[in-house]
């Protein structure tokens, strides 16, 4: 019973974790210059999940976020030659390069997460649940 | 509340303790053993230990949440279900035994 807790709320923070990575990259959609201060537009991020060897208890096994990936996606160009940061020289001179966001795909991902946390806070209500029908029979 | 919390569980650990104690005299009394060799106290010293544990966790937990650390809610809230769930078991478990030390108390020889 403790131990199926355990498990759902390994899911929880592992959905947690992967709406901290969209509401990164919903923040970052007009960044162009990255961490380094390089002229670089922010590329999205997204987590993969891995099956977690710690919560593994009579065949069920716990989840957790095994990174965060960055994405390696071609930057999109707006014809912005007055600003600060266009491009000098090449094909793209007087462009912008901004960050390929969707967020059509961020916001169905982000719908995904939390249904998904609402299930698993769904599963943590029923081990409560089977948790006082238990001690029923002792009462 | 976790002060309150933590003598309501002393007051019910003391009951479960005494009656604990109180039904090894017995058994001691008619069986002649020793009070380190008896499984049965040993087993509830360890199951309430177990409820402190779970108890003394979530209230590390808590206070990691509220002092701003960074530890996921959800991580906190299980631990307070857990202790809550051992909790109320071992409360059903003291008036379980508690009914029936009553009940062998109530027998008249």
């Amino acid at each position: 019973m403790i131990s199926s807790l355990d498990i759902s709320t390994s899911a929880l923070v592992a959905q947690r974790t992967r709406l901290n990575t969209i509401s990164g990259n919903i923040a970052n959609m007009s960044t162009i210059k990255n961490e380094d201060g390089e002229n670089k537009p922010y590329q999205p991020r997204f987590v993969v999940f891995q099956t977690d060897e710690e919560k593994t208890e009579g065949g069920a096994s716990g989840v957790k976020v095994s990174r965060v990936e960055t994405d390696d996606v071609e930057p999109v160009y707006r014809y912005q030659p007055e600003h600060p940061m266009a491009i000098t020289e090449g094909k793209w001179k007087g462009y912008v390069a901004y960050p390929n966001i969707d967020m059509n795909e961020q916001f169905v991902d982000a719908l995904e997460a939390s249904r998904a946390y609402e299930a698993n806070v769904g599963i943590i209500e029923v081990t409560k649940g089977m948790s006082r029908q238990t001690l029923s029979i002792l009462a | 509340m976790d002060v309150q919390t933590n003598s309501l569980f002393q007051r019910h650990t003391d009951h479960v303790w005494q009656a604990t104690q109180r039904a090894a005299q017995h058994n001691r009394a008619s069986t002649g053993e020793s009070e380190s060799q008896n499984p049965f106290a040993k087993l509830l010293t360890q199951g309430v230990q177990q409820v402190n544990d779970a108890e003394v966790d979530s209230n590390k937990k808590i206070e990691q949440l509220l002092s701003g650390e960074d530890i996921n809610q959800a991580e906190v809230f299980t631990s307070i279900q857990k202790a809550d769930m051992s909790f109320r078991l071992l409360v059903q478990i003291r008036n379980k035994l508690l009914q029936a030390f009553e009940e062998l108390n109530g027998i008249r020889v």
